[in-house]
């Protein structure tokens, strides 16, 4: 075996640090044999999974019963494809961005931007940006704070600057031009300092209710993955989902109670019926459901794994929580920062 | 690679979130590329019909008309396929079809598509070469199965399956490199790529 094969091994399945990864692709581009050997274990890779997925695709006896719907939403698409400009947008952004040659920075770029669009943190900014632009066009003399604050950050950055050898940067803005920019970013950088203390303040401590509280939200069931339910039992699953989406829980427990008379096996059944004993206050049913709901075949596991955290937390059971939360932050997806988020309020 | 389960996948498209668009490309690409290849189209089709079949998903997402009664892949696969069908049958219709193929794509089409079956054969003559254990346990990891989960299903420790899923995938590489044909067609590549950016 290569030297580089379990380097390569373990870039490819995210077990490097991000510093690690930084500098695995820094030498991927210095060292010609490691490139070669990736370049190789990746294609191979590649072909290897894309002829396992098209042969298990194939064997898929769903896919002749899925065909006729999948041609009706074909013609659907076909007729009205002016709406879909927006998604063809986000879609095209979203591979353009993997395209980039830091592959890890683009991640991190990508990850930026979700929070902002998240949080909404662009309506946030622009409020900011345009009082401090009101500020400095009305020849309005800074207070004490804003000079002691400008004095802060100019002086900081100066001397950041010096000793990362970056002066010619400094003194390529001195234009005027260049003089509003620095003014701009400096007073932006202060807010984002001074809100970061505010946030700090705000954040109240750890305690595993508030951080129930804060994190709990309704699963949103707006595409519901059915593939392991009884045929049989669909109508009555689909009410019953129904009935937790729109917060009748009491009826929505009563259903998924029937289902699972019926259909013991069923993990999609048993992760419903979790969720909504949750919402009736009986955490301890909802406990034992989402266990057996986060075994590895079932379609929800990730999910069950979130709501079975948050349901030791609602009874203080923080070492269990603790457990959830470590496996959903180690793995990509939905949950990950999520489940960091609270693992270092946890911890 | 880590695996997002299909109710995730669901979410983050519902949420916008670029990542997971990124996780679908990597993942699922290979076996739209694979596909399009197999039935005549190129790279570039593939990439089409794989931004057109997001796309279309993405719609069914928001307007909550999906419901997931298969494997997120095979629904994905059967749109792709789909859509790449309807491509083939208009581009047949067209009737300056032969024309319009006669011209200088055609040549790089050609090649794509040759270079794409060499280096499909490769692999599968590099692959036969294993041990059956090791072929075994690459199968299965390329089924998205986790070293955990092969260890139960072979009867094999957690600790073989991954220090053996190592090795093998090293031989394979190393098989691949030493290879006449895979290392003819590299060299071919390296020096097209020279004449192109000198």
């Amino acid at each position: 075996m290569t030297d580089n094969i379990k380097y390569i091994i373990d870039y490819s399945e995210g077990r490097l640090r991000r510093r690690e990864q930084r500098k695995f692709e820094k030498e991927l581009r210095m060292d010609e044999k490691l490139f070669q050997e990736n370049m190789a274990f990746n294609q191979f890779n590649k072909y290897m999974r894309a002829k396992s997925d098209l042969e298990d695709v194939r064997n898929d006896t769903a896919l002749d019963e899925i065909e006729p719907h999948i041609k009706e939403i074909l013609s659907d698409y076909n007729t009205k494809q002016e709406k879909s400009r927006k998604n063809r947008n986000f879609i095209k952004d979203s591979l353009d961005e993997s395209s980039g040659s830091d592959s890890s920075l683009a991640e991190e770029i990508a990850q930026i931007k979700d929070e902002i669009n998240e949080h909404e943190v662009d309506q946030i900014s622009e409020k900011w940006v345009n009082e401090w632009n009101e500020r400095k066009h009305s020849d309005e003399i800074p207070d004490e704070d804003t000079r002691e604050i400008k004095d802060y950050i100019t002086e900081s950055l100066e001397h950041e600057f010096k000793y990362s050898g970056k002066e010619t940067e400094i003194k390529r803005l001195s234009s005027r031009k260049g003089v509003h920019i620095i003014r701009i970013s400096l007073l932006a950088s202060a807010a984002i300092i001074a809100s970061l203390f505010v946030l700090k303040v705000l954040i109240p401590p750890n305690n595993t209710e508030r951080l129930y509280n804060r994190f709990y939200e309704p699963m949103s069931a707006f595409s519901p993955v059915t593939r392991n339910i009884n045929a049989d039992l669909m109508p009555q699953f689909t009410e019953a989902v129904t009935m937790y989406k729109y917060g009748e829980y009491q009826a929505a427990a009563s259903g998924f109670s029937d289902l699972i008379r019926q259909d013991p096996s069923s993990t999609v059944i048993q992760f419903f019926a979790g969720l909504t004993q949750m919402e009736v206050g009986n955490y301890s049913r909802a406990s034992g459901l989402l266990s057996t709901a986060t075994d590895l075949s079932s379609d929800y596991r990730k999910d069950a794994q979130w709501y079975l955290g948050l349901s030791f937390l609602k009874t203080g059971e923080k070492a269990k929580a603790i457990s959830c939360f470590e496996a959903l932050a180690e793995s990509e997806g939905f949950y990950q920062k999520k489940a960091g988020d609270i693992l270092r309020r946890l911890k | 690679m880590k695996e997002y389960t299909d109710s995730e996948i669901l979410q983050c498209l519902k949420k916008r979130q670029s990542g997971v668009v990124r996780y679908l490309f990597n993942r699922y690409m290979p076996m739209i590329r694979l596909m399009v290849t197999q039935m005549g189209g190129t790279v570039e089709d593939a990439k089409d019909v794989f931004q057109d079949g997001l796309i279309i998903m993405l719609e069914k997402i928001d307007n909550s008309e999906l419901v997931l009664r298969c494997k997120f892949k095979t629904f994905l696969y059967s749109i792709c396929e789909n859509l790449w069908k309807a491509v083939l049958a208009k581009r047949k219709a067209a009737d300056n079809y032969m024309h319009r193929r006669i011209d200088t794509d055609s040549i790089k089409d050609f090649t794509e598509v040759y270079d794409n079956e060499l280096y499909q054969n490769i692999f599968e003559d590099v692959y036969e070469t294993l041990d059956p254990v090791s072929q075994q346990i690459l199968k299965l990891y390329w089924q998205d199965y986790s070293p955990k989960e092969i260890a139960v299903k072979l009867g094999y420790t957690y600790g073989y399956v991954r220090k053996k899923k190592c090795e093998s995938q090293g031989e394979l590489i190393e098989k691949l490199l030493k290879h006449p044909q895979y290392k003819l067609i590299r060299k071919t590549e390296e020096a097209i790529k020279n004449v192109v950016y000198d």
